[in-house]
């Protein structure tokens, strides 16, 4: 029962590509335009990489608004209701009258309830991000490139992978290169990759 | 071009039709209120506390922005700096008050005072000669502080720079005067009743009615097209984010005033929500946990609400409305422990946010709409909000 | 907007080559010798902690200094004073995020570090508050055998749940911030424990536009949710005291109280931090001056607005006409026993602090650690005054007495202050100190380039 379900999931883990196209950029500016090009040659499986976020990336690259905030949104409010409601049960399940107060009241329970409210809402802000952005993916095939370091220094790259039917690796790469790119092409070699360490 | 503009039906002819609405409004009032005098002075007094607290948190914005240099708010800072430059008039529609006090106020009739072991104690500072000089001084430091700051707004860049400079020590005058007016004012209406936070609660429900029209005004003037510079919808998109961020702080201040006297269940402190949950106020108090929190924190969350223009305007003048019914609340069931809600109280407040709105529009017409002086005019109009 | 205010608060010829180079190599250097002096220090303050809670346990409470009528003396007041340090991280990061103030990317990092250290330690103190630490669980609203619940309705509850939620929320708001730099640090990595550590911290990120932008929208949104949980915090850590029918405690202004002490209290801290990190560091071009500068004008506001909160409570205790009140909040406080504690609490967080007027004490390193020093020390006393002041002396003149810590207690609080300055003495060792991400993407050079 539980394996196929566990099957079905594992396809929406994140996974490594087996082929990539890594290019790196000179600055800011050309990984924008390239990007935008990439974007309008019809390819799609494909991302930018910057060790801080470009103004205008996301743009040329089409990217829709996050749906995040709704995630966190609804966490958070059936969270506050559902701890309310919870609460209001236990004060009537085990009655108890401190400092003549009545059995039931809401005002006293709200502190609580917005405390727990924090904490899934936050849980949900942290998990849901890494959902959505596909992590934790430990291992990808970029990481074998040493130059792909860079990407977290100073480095701009865009990564074009190889898992796309209608992939062109020499259409794509000729594009890179028009846009100042300069780009290798990086290759699974083993079934199972290891993690390199430079 | 400015001609243009001022000779627009808005900022020409509409001013002065609507101070003379309110005008009307408040003397049918006076005309009502001869049949029963007292219910007349209670609409009178909240009508002008909600008035003089719509300048009183326009000044707090203007202040607050000046502290932290704001550059956003430049572009629409006239809105506001008009809103605050209201205050002589409230101070000559004060003088009803003054001399009915002893019927609003339960100490300054000095007959009852005397029998009463509270009030008793406090007749050296709450008597009828020195709340009179003492808020003859608030609203002389008020006005004080609005005029520096429109001056500097009108000069340009050498008294921008030392109204910075100045605005710390002004908002520490104006942290006192507008607490201890809320203390005069408001609170000493409820008898022996006392919060240490009513002075917090008081400005920060006022910058949200300030903010309120500051909003609806500014998406309206954007509406008829009569900025004539590029103020839209990042200017109104962060105006709405600090209406939203105030009015949940109002709402934690007010929930937590509630929850520590509920706690506490002193009868000393109960009594003023006790008033306040029967006889009718308790729809009034309900109305103001939906409308002035619950309804506006969902309908207003997200960023699209807050950017469109129409949804944005309305959620301006739904928050002016929303204080001005938190202003009746604080106010009238001190005296009327019966809901009374009738021409008289309609007509006070209309004729009293018909003066201020009219009062607003009529100062936009007469100087520039834009700080053209404000060497941080152009960054403002160039602001733009962050993905 | 943001941009041209940026780019006064760093140094606009760094590169964001060199700018990774001057934040990674301390955490990779070898210790220098004040590091290691410092956590030799730090440590053994700290063992002084489990020295004197080990002797707690062993004898009992009856070692601590309570006894009637004051139950709660520096097991609340450290808490409180823990707690109060603890609200600036994370109100620093989440309140100028929102309204798009440029000069935290320099010092958030340090800020939210001393957040969860702060609370860190002020958690050990209800712990051990509560006598039997070994039944704490039942804070927790568990089904049990005997089928009784938590008071809900209870203030403590929602205390307890206050604490948790500021300390876990804190700490995935520090993570979240810290996740790009972490990356880089598994970039740089040239051993493999640093590798697999970072790396594993670090969850595989590799800066792709797709991640940017919903990190983007997840950082915003922690931001959203860090600023009114500050403030719910803040009022519910209030809610220990404020509920009760005490003058001195019962005061419908202790939500606010606390917020403005609370930030005061953390950004006289944070100011020390600041200073303490960038001479041992060396990141004077990365911690400015004018960062300095805007620390100090952020404490002065919050201790105006504590000065604000003394005055009210001064006039409303007159104003009510209760003659408890007014003993409690005027004469005993003013002329009390405890007199000499309330002045210097008055000296330390009203007279001092406003040097922070005048230019020179905002931007000079000593003189501003001076006036830190003291709203610290001031803060502290605040705490007293509040705890023991409003207990000792009740409604009932015979049931009067007074309160003095023992050693043990006394013992117990520098044993915190050895774990805090523990804990971030390994955060400046192992950890980016600032932001690398956000400093870079703060760098006028970082944009020039970039589309529109």
């Amino acid at each position: 029962m539980s394996a196929p379900i566990l099957k079905r999931l594992r396809q929406f883990a994140p996974r490594s590509p087996r082929t990539l196209l890594l290019a790196e950029f000179p600055d800011a500016k050309a990984l924008v335009a390239a990007a935008g090009a990439l974007r309008g040659a019809g390819v799609r499986r494909f991302d930018a990489h910057s060790p801080w976020p470009i103004e205008g990336l996301g743009r040329a690259m089409g990217l829709g608004e996050s749906i995040l905030p709704w995630i966190v949104l609804g966490v958070g409010l059936s969270t506050f209701l559902g701890f309310l409601a919870f609460m209001a049960w236990a004060s009537l399940d085990y009655p108890t009258v401190h400092s003549g107060k009545p059995v039931l009241s809401i005002w006293p329970l709200i502190p609580a309830a917005i405390e727990v409210t924090w904490m899934a809402a936050g849980t949900a802000a942290l998990v849901g991000f890494m959902a959505l952005a596909g992590l934790p993916l430990y291992y990808h095939l970029a990481f074998r490139s040493p130059r792909f370091k860079r990407a977290s220094d100073d480095g701009f790259f865009i990564t074009v992978e190889g898992d796309d039917p209608r992939f062109d690796a020499e259409a794509t790469r000729a594009l890179l290169e028009r846009h100042g790119g300069r780009v290798e092409r990086l290759d699974e070699t083993s079934a199972k990759g290891a993690p390199r360490h430079g | 071009m400015s001609e243009g503009r001022s000779s627009h039906f808005i900022l020409g002819r509409l001013p002065l039709s609507l101070m003379l609405a309110g005008v009307l409004a408040l003397v049918l009032a006076v005309a009502l209120g001869t049949v029963e005098i007292k219910r007349f002075l209670v609409a009178w007094q909240g009508g002008w506390t909600f008035a003089v607290s719509l300048s009183i948190g326009a000044l707090f914005v203007l202040l607050f922005a000046s502290l932290t240099g704001s550059t956003w708010i430049v572009a629409v800072r006239r809105v506001g700096e008009s809103l605050s430059m209201l205050f002589p008039l409230w101070a000559v529609l004060a003088i009803p008050i003054l001399l009915s006090a002893p019927a609003l106020y339960p100490w300054a009739d000095t007959e009852r005072a005397a029998h009463d072991p509270v009030l008793v104690q406090r007749l050296a500072f709450m008597n009828l000669p020195f709340f009179s000089l003492r808020g003859l001084a608030y609203l002389g430091v008020f006005f004080g502080l609005a005029l520096l700051l429109r001056r500097s707004s009108l000069a340009g860049r050498p008294t921008i720079d030392r109204m910075r400079f100045l605005a710390g020590p002004g908002m520490v005058a104006f942290a006192l005067c507008a607490t201890f007016a809320a203390f005069d004012w408001v609170m000493s209406l409820a008898g022996t009743w006392y919060s240490t936070i009513f002075g917090i609660y008081f400005f920060v429900g006022a910058a949200t009615g300030a903010l309120g029209l500051w909003l609806f005004l500014t998406a309206l003037l954007e509406r008829r097209g009569l900025w004539g510079v590029p103020v839209g919808v990042e200017h109104r998109h962060d105006l709405a984010k600090y209406l939203y961020t105030l009015t949940l702080f109002w709402a934690h201040v007010a929930f937590l005033q509630f929850l520590l006297i509920w706690y506490a269940k002193l009868p000393e402190e109960t009594f003023y929500y006790a008033v306040r949950s029967r006889y009718g106020w308790e729809w009034v108090t309900g109305a103001l946990m939906v409308g002035h929190l619950l309804l506006p924190i969902f309908l207003f969350m997200g960023r699209r609400a807050k950017r469109s223009l129409a949804l944005g305007g309305f959620f301006g003048l739904w928050m002016l409305l929303m204080h001005a019914l938190d202003v009746w609340w604080m106010t009238a069931p001190s005296n009327f422990p019966m809901r009374r809600l009738g021409a008289v109280e309609i007509l006070c407040f209309l004729g009293f946010g018909l003066l201020a709105v009219g009062g607003v529009l009529r100062l936009l017409g007469r100087s520039p709409l834009v700080p053209d002086q404000d060497p941080r005019l152009e960054a403002s109009l160039k602001l733009r909000s962050e993905p | 907007m943001s941009q041209a205010a940026a780019e006064a608060y760093v140094d606009p010829s760094l590169t964001p080559g060199e700018l990774t180079r001057s934040i990674a190599e301390p955490v990779e250097a070898r210790p220098p010798r004040w590091w290691m002096v410092g956590a030799a220090g730090a440590a053994s303050l700290a063992l002084l902690f489990v020295g004197s809670v080990g002797w707690l346990f062993w004898k009992g409470v009856g070692v601590w200094g309570l006894g009637s009528p004051t139950f709660w003396g520096f097991d609340i007041i450290n808490m409180v004073f823990w707690v109060g340090i603890a609200h600036t991280g994370t109100a620093v990061t989440s309140f100028m995020t929102l309204s798009r103030q440029p000069w935290k990317n320099g010092i958030n990092r340090i800020a939210e570090a001393m957040t969860i250290f702060a609370v860190l330690c002020a958690a050990l103190f209800p712990l051990i508050h509560v006598g039997r630490p070994w039944l704490a669980y039942y804070f927790f609203p568990l089904p049990n055998s005997m089928g009784i619940w938590p008071n809900f309705k209870g203030p403590i509850f929602a205390d307890f749940f206050a604490l948790n939620t500021y300390l876990y929320v804190s700490a995935l708001f520090w993570y979240l911030g810290m996740l790009p730099d972490l990356a880089a640090l598994r970039d740089r990595a040239t051993n493999k424990i640093a590798f697999w550590a970072y790396g594993l911290l670090a969850l595989g990120w590799r800066g792709g536009a797709r991640q940017w932008s919903q990190y983007q929208k997840a950082y915003l949104l922690m931001a959203a949710i860090g600023t009114p949980l500050v403030l719910s915090v803040c009022a519910i850590v209030s809610m220990t005291f404020a509920p009760s029918i005490l003058p001195g405690w019962h005061a419908t202004i202790f939500p606010l109280y606390f917020l403005t002490g609370a930030l005061a209290a953390g950004f006289s801290m944070l100011g020390m931090l600041a200073v303490f990190t960038r001479s041992f560091f060396g990141f004077k071009r990365l911690i400015t001056e004018k960062h300095l500068e805007t620390i100090n004008k952020w404490t002065l506001a919050c201790i105006l607005g504590v000065a604000y909160v003394y005055l009210v409570e001064f006039f409303i205790a007159w104003y009510s006409g209760n003659l408890y009140e007014r003993f409690t909040i005027i004469h005993n406080r003013l002329g009390g026993p405890y007199a000499a504690i309330y002045w210097t609490m008055l000296a330390c967080n009203v007279l001092i602090p406003q040097l922070f007027w005048l230019k020179r004490f905002r931007t000079r390193q000593n003189l501003m650690v001076f006036v830190c020093l003291a709203i610290t020390v001031g803060m502290w006393c605040e705490r007293f005054v509040i705890l023991v002041l409003s207990v000792h002396r009740d409604f009932l003149p015979g049931s009067w007495g007074m309160y003095a810590p023992s050693l043990v207690e006394v013992a117990t609080f520098l044993g915190t202050i050895g774990i805090f300055l523990t804990m971030f003495l390994a955060f400046l060792k192992f950890l980016p100190v600032i932001s690398m991400a956000e400093v870079k993407h703060s760098l006028p050079s970082s944009h020039a380039g970039s589309a529109p």
